[in-house]
């Protein structure tokens, strides 16, 4: 496609402009501002309309950022030529929406309306939208670089849209391989290897179903032949039996005939019989019910008989009887009389009881025979026990106190001669002489009694001591007067007092026969009064107890008691414990009553018994026997012949009966009977050697009947392997089935795996190379270096340096505009094999060193051989051929 | 070998009609494991015992004299001890019918032998020829005569066979027509050779599907075909044959009785103008209600029909929605993957240029190109493999 030339009407800056375009490079140097970008987007939209409708924004909505500054139509024309032909747009442009938009187009020869195209009339000459169009053909201002899109790439595709399936060519081998993996005969974890194996299982047990089958058949057969030999066996042994049957019933017939004889036999035997018991009787035969009554007539006097001789006293008892006879020859107590002997013992026991606390202990008695002992001669009366010892206690007072005294004697004495210079020397000898006196006293009694006494003696001392102080203080002051004398009258009473108070004591002691000790009087004396104490409380309680029991009321029961006793055993030794005598009488009364009746039974007894032997006897007389002393055996003796007598005429009775039922039963066969029994004993040879042969011949069946067992076992067991078999062949199939899937599954997967891999190579070879050689040149040409560039499968570029590929965005912008022209033209070189296309650049060498101009002049130069170029610049450097 | 009228046969049940019932290839304790799982198949396992007593009943309710089961009762030498007490039983306690069993080459002696003494209601057959003759109401006499077929006899049986021309003559056997040719070691059976034989019916039994035809001479043979489908291979309607039997003119009808408690299918779905599972579905469903499908038939199901290669065809899903719509079904997945290669001819991408290698490759056969070719444009458009 070639342009031809273009009339601006009214677009952006330009107005009323018209530009006219040679084949080849054509250059355009206008300063900046003149509107060269406004020209190149002019070209873009007569093509392909508007872009960037939709936005708000002046600058980026194309159809406001166009709109005329100066107004009047918004539009032009574009003449240009292409497949052959040159045609004319005629575009004129609504100013707010494309609904007012005019498009016509001319056949630019002919000046007729032509309806080549339309209003895509850009995509449909290029084959590319408009984006696509900016990405190659059109280079806009600082906008070499370029990006492929999916209309790029279906453009250098040729044909399809969907050309994005490159980059899906790794992840669908990855996909392939993965799924091969898993199917892999090769290893084990893989379906068919698994399957594969599983099918070797299978097959073994399936390839044994033949051998099975024809073990079923053979023992089928087996079987068969076993069942035909039972059969056979069974055949032959239901004939034996039919010869066993008839020869039975030939012998059964003979024992009949047998049977019969016995029969008439018995007959004659049981009337011989009869007779025989009949003879027994000499006059009539008693009825069994009337021997059955004189039988039990004979046991009960037999029972009378032992029950008189039980009945009768013993000699023992006799005597017994006797006496008692004479010691209730007044009569037997009566039953009150008993009780009331009873109920006075009891009382008496019962009264004994009440007192029975009082009674002395075995011990209590041992103590007050040993305190007795102890106070033989004379026993002492407590309260003079109890004088003597506050006589003691008053002569222990007064011996503590006299050495006091006899101190304060000789005290006075000495003050009478030297009054003051000894006065407290004699004190002072009184307390020592009384405090001496204490301890003595009070060492000499230790414990008990003597202790308060020795206080006492203390106390007093003391006391005296204040005494004589006080006195003597009195005195100095003119207040005390003494009296030695006096004193001395009282210490000799008190000496006096204790020697008679002591001589009493020891006589005291001598007349209980107990060592007087002066030391241990105190304790000794308690001891006595304890003794003198206990002996008269034991003996206090003796002499209650012994008048309990001698109470009026028990006195009242033991007189009942003894009369009651004088009574009946007048004779019993006094000795002899009342409650004995009493038992003994009611012992004897019960005994004696109950021999009095025993002894009148035994008498009625035996008057019974005499009358029923009487009558038997008479029983006996008329049956014609003689009378025997044992009447019971007797009548037992005819009780057994009558029975025998009976039991002989019913034997008969059904000897003749039983043979006339035969006769009835076989009434023709009797002599034929009898006739059988004739016959000889070699049927039973041959019943013999019948039986053992259908014995051996059911040995043989069993045998059959086991073996058939065995068979059928073993066809059951053959036949559920071969269900097993038949079970893994269907197995087997539904496996193989499977397995055939997958492996067919694994097959076309392989296959597209190579066809892709191959595909690859190939596609690449086909679209992606010639791009890339492409690029190449030009790159060389423009950019005259040696850097290295690497094709995606996407058509992207990238730097390949040191062996790493790096993102074109790390080259400078000189370098990525050359790219991005090089690209462009690599891809615009495969898009359009056929017709070429203009190409417009918008000043592309802008970022270019002044040094890479020569390049792209020769850049330049290069296309524009192939292309119509469309080149703006706003500087005389980047002209490359200096005019437009 | 003519044997006494046999006690068991009643004279026609109503009017001078007599109905007898013509069954075979009942095929008891058969595995069925090809086609079914454990549990389903010893679900069927019962269901075909079941079949056999609902035969014996409907046999009973309609007033039918006699039952011929015309060989293979049982499907293996060793009969499990519920299907023989089961049958036994059966027998047992229908007195007034009988009948007539000719073992099949599936059948051992072992059903027979299990009862010691036969029912007076069983009549067996042997490797000779056999006949139990009946006397009609009419005065008339029907004969059953039957032979088991085996390598020894098979070629000469017919000629020792010997009916006469003024009786009804039923004649059973079991064995493959020499027109199907031998298969599963049954004997076969020349149709010429009783032609002409005085043979009113030839009670056949072995092919599992129901077939009638013309006997030369008079009558007609019948293979009555299994009593219920057991297999994909035993597809259409099963069941037996009754015979009304005219007891003064000795003329007859017979009418195929489809029993079956379930059916089996086996369908064909073109699916060429299918381009997704939905939609093949859908092309399913009106196959199978056109032929009458439901929820207890077996079905299977061949995809047939050539799809393009983008098709989105997912087998598996397919499989899933049958198994649950049917009692037991398969999918078999014969269709082919079309490839329009002009589409391919001039793209220009990784895609077109693997269609036209694969096209072109004489390494790979015709017949898998479309599946190579739809496995790799799936996996660069990054779906499942699904081919």
């Amino acid at each position: 496609m070639k342009i031809i030339s273009a009339h601006i009407e009214n677009f952006g800056k330009l107005s009323g402009e018209d530009f006219s375009f040679e084949k080849g490079l054509n250059i355009f140097v206008r300063e900046n501002g003149w509107g060269k970008s406004t020209l190149g987007a002019f070209i873009r939209v007569m093509l392909y309309g508007f872009d960037s409708e939709g936005k708000r924004s002046a600058l980026e909505n194309e159809r406001k950022r166009f709109a005329p500054w100066q107004g009047g139509i918004y539009g032009g024309s574009l003449v240009f030529e292409a497949r052959g032909k040159r045609y004319r747009i005629e575009r004129t442009f609504d100013e707010k929406k494309g609904a007012g938009d005019v498009f016509n187009l001319y056949d630019d020869e002919t000046n007729l309306e032509s309806a080549d195209f339309t209003t895509r009339i850009g995509t449909e000459i290029f084959g590319l939208d408009a984006a696509s169009f900016e990405r190659t053909v059109f280079a806009g201002q600082l906008s070499c670089e370029t990006e492929v899109t999916s209309g790029i790439s279906a453009k250098i595709g040729n044909v399809s849209d969907d050309a994005m399936d490159m980059a899906n060519y790794e992840d669908a081998m990855a996909a392939l391989k993965k799924e091969m993996d898993r199917l892999t005969p090769d290893r084990k974890t893989g379906e068919i290897n698994r399957l594969s194996r599983e099918e070797a299982l299978l097959d073994a047990s399936v390839r044994g179903k033949d051998v099975l089958e024809r073990t079923i058949d053979d023992v089928s057969r087996e079987l068969t032949s076993v069942y035909d030999k039972r059969d056979e066996l069974r055949a032959h042994q239901r004939e034996l039996h039919e010869k066993i049957k008839k020869l039975g019933e030939i012998s059964e017939a003979r024992a009949e005939g047998q049977r019969y004889l016995v029969l008439k036999e018995n007959i004659q035997k049981s009337e011989e019989k009869l007779r025989e018991e009949e003879a027994y009787f000499p006059k009539e035969i008693p009825d069994e019910n009337q021997i059955d009554i004189y039988t039990k007539r004979s046991n009960y006097i037999s029972a009378m008989r032992k029950d008189a001789e039980n009945g009768a006293l013993s000699d023992e008892e006799k005597d017994q009887y006797e006496r008692l006879s004479k010691i209730f020859s007044d009569g037997l107590p009566s039953d009150m009389e008993r009780q009331q002997a009873e109920d006075n013992l009891s009382r008496i026991e019962e009264l004994k009881a009440g007192s029975e606390y009082m009674k002395l202990s075995r011990a209590e008695e041992e103590k007050l025979e040993s305190l007795e002992n102890t106070f033989s001669s004379d026993m002492p009366a407590v309260e003079e026990v109890i004088n003597l010892q506050s006589a003691w206690e008053e002569r222990t007072r007064r011996k503590a106190a006299l050495p006091a005294k006899e101190a304060a004697y000789l005290l006075l004495e000495k003050q009478e001669k030297n009054r003051s210079k000894k006065i407290a020397l004699g004190i002072l000898i009184s307390v020592l002489v009384s405090a001496l006196a204490a301890l003595g006293v009070y060492l000499g009694y230790s414990k008990d009694i003597t202790y308060a006494a020795v206080t006492a003696g203390a106390v007093f001392a003391v006391v005296m001591i204040l005494y004589w102080i006080i006195a003597l203080k009195k005195r100095n002051n003119g207040e005390l007067t003494s009296d030695p004398a006096g004193l001395l009258s009282e210490i000799e009473d008190d000496r006096e007092y204790i020697n008679k108070t002591r001589n009493k004591a020891m006589d005291f002691f001598a007349s209980v026969n107990i060592k007087f000790e002066e030391d241990t009087f105190g304790m000794d004396i308690v001891r006595i009064q304890d003794m003198v104490e206990k002996h008269d409380e034991l003996t206090r309680r003796e002499e209650d107890y012994e008048n309990a029991l001698k109470s009026p009321e028990i006195e009242k029961c033991r007189s009942e008691v003894n009369e009651f006793i004088k009574k009946y055993r007048p004779d019993v030794s006094e000795e002899t414990p009342v409650r004995q005598v009493v038992s003994e009488i009611n012992s004897d009364a019960d005994l004696y009553s109950n021999l009095c009746a025993r002894s009148l039974e035994a008498k009625k007894v035996k008057d019974g018994f005499l009358r029923e032997k009487n009558a038997i006897l008479n029983f006996i007389e008329d049956l014609g026997f003689r009378p025997e002393a044992d009447v019971s055996a007797k009548i037992n003796e005819i009780r057994d012949h009558v029975i025998a007598v009976n039991n002989a005429k019913k034997a008969f009775e059904d000897a003749e009966k039983e043979a006339g039922n035969f006769e009835k039963e076989h009434p023709d066969i009797v002599e034929n009977l009898v006739k059988a029994s004739d016959d000889t004993d070699d049927d039973i040879e041959d019943m013999d050697e019948l039986n053992k042969s259908f014995e051996e011949i059911g040995i043989l069946i069993d045998e059959c009947e086991s073996n058939i067992r065995s068979y059928r076992q073993q066809l059951r067991a053959e036949n559920e392997k071969l269900e097993k078999a038949q079970n893994d062949e269907a197995s087997l199939a539904v496996l193989r089935e499977k397995k055939e899937l997958l492996q067919k599954r694994y097959k076309v997967i392989n296959l597209a795996r190579e066809g892709l891999k191959e595909a690859h190579e190939k596609f690449s070879a086909r679209y992606m190379d010639p791009v890339k050689r492409s690029f190449d040149e030009y790159y060389s040409l423009l950019a005259g270096d040696e850097k290295a560039y690497e094709l995606d499968a996407n058509l992207g570029l990238s730097l390949k340096e040191k062996g790493h590929s790096r993102d074109l965005g790390f080259l400078s912008p000189g370098h990525r505009d050359a790219v991005g022209l090089c690209r462009r033209l690599s891809m615009v070189d495969a898009m359009y094999e056929g017709e070429k296309p203009f190409i417009i650049l918008d000043d592309p060498f802008v970022n270019m060193d002044d040094d890479k101009l020569s390049g792209a002049k020769d850049f330049l130069d290069k296309i524009s051989d192939i292309y119509q170029i469309i080149y703006f610049t706003c500087s005389s450097k980047r002209s490359m051929s200096g005019s437009d | 070998m003519q044997l006494a009228a046999p006690a068991g046969i009643n004279a026609g049940g109503k009017g001078n009609v007599m109905k007898i019932l013509h069954c075979a290839d009942i095929h008891l304790d058969s595995s069925l494991r090809t086609n079914l799982d454990r549990d389903k198949a010893a679900l069927r396992k019962n269901e075909l015992l079941s079949a056999f007593s609902d035969m014996v009943k409907y046999a009973v309710s309609e007033d039918i004299s006699a039952v011929i089961i015309a060989g293979d009762l049982f499907d293996n030498k060793n009969i499990s001890a519920n299907a023989l007490n089961t049958v036994k039983d059966i027998i047992e306690t229908n007195g007034d019918i009988t009948f007539y069993f000719l073992s099949g080459n599936h059948d051992s002696d072992a059903f027979v032998r299990s009862f010691g003494d036969l029912p007076e209601n069983l009549f067996i057959f042997s490797n000779e020829w056999t006949s139990y003759r009946t006397e009609l109401s009419s005065g008339k006499y029907l004969n059953v005569t039957g032979i088991e077929l085996d390598k020894t006899n098979s070629d000469t049986a017919s000629s020792g066979l010997f009916l006469k021309t003024d009786e009804f003559n039923i004649v059973v056997m079991h064995g493959q027509l020499e027109e199907y040719g031998a298969r599963d070691k049954a004997e076969v059976i020349d149709l010429r050779q009783y032609c002409a034989k005085n043979i009113d019916y030839l009670a056949l039994g072995h092919i599992h599907e129901y077939r009638k035809g013309e006997l030369g001479g008079r009558g007609v043979w019948c293979y009555p075909g299994c009593l219920e489908g057991r297999g994909y291979d035993e597809c259409g309607e099963h069941g037996f044959v009754v015979l009304d039997i005219d007891e003064g003119t000795l003329e007859f009808e017979t009418e195929f009785v489809s029993f079956a408690k379930r059916h089996i299918y086996e369908l064909n779905v073109d699916i060429s103008k299918c381009a997704t599972t939905p939609e093949i579905l859908r092309e399913i469903d009106k196959a199978t209600g056109e032929a009458g499908c439901f929820g207890e038939d077996m079905v299977k199901v061949v995809l047939t029909g050539s799809v393009d290669v983008d098709c989105e065809k997912n087998t598996a899903q397919i499989e899933q929605y049958l198994s649950a719509a049917y009692f037991a079904s398969k999918v078999y997945d014969k269709s082919e993957i079309y490839v329009d290669y002009d589409d391919y001819a001039k793209e220009a991408s990784l895609k077109g240029e693997f269609v036209r290698l694969i096209h072109d490759s004489n390494a790979i056969l015709p017949e898998d190109k479309g599946l190579v070719i739809r496995c790799g444009v799936k996996a660069l458009a990054g779906e499942e493999i699904e081919l």
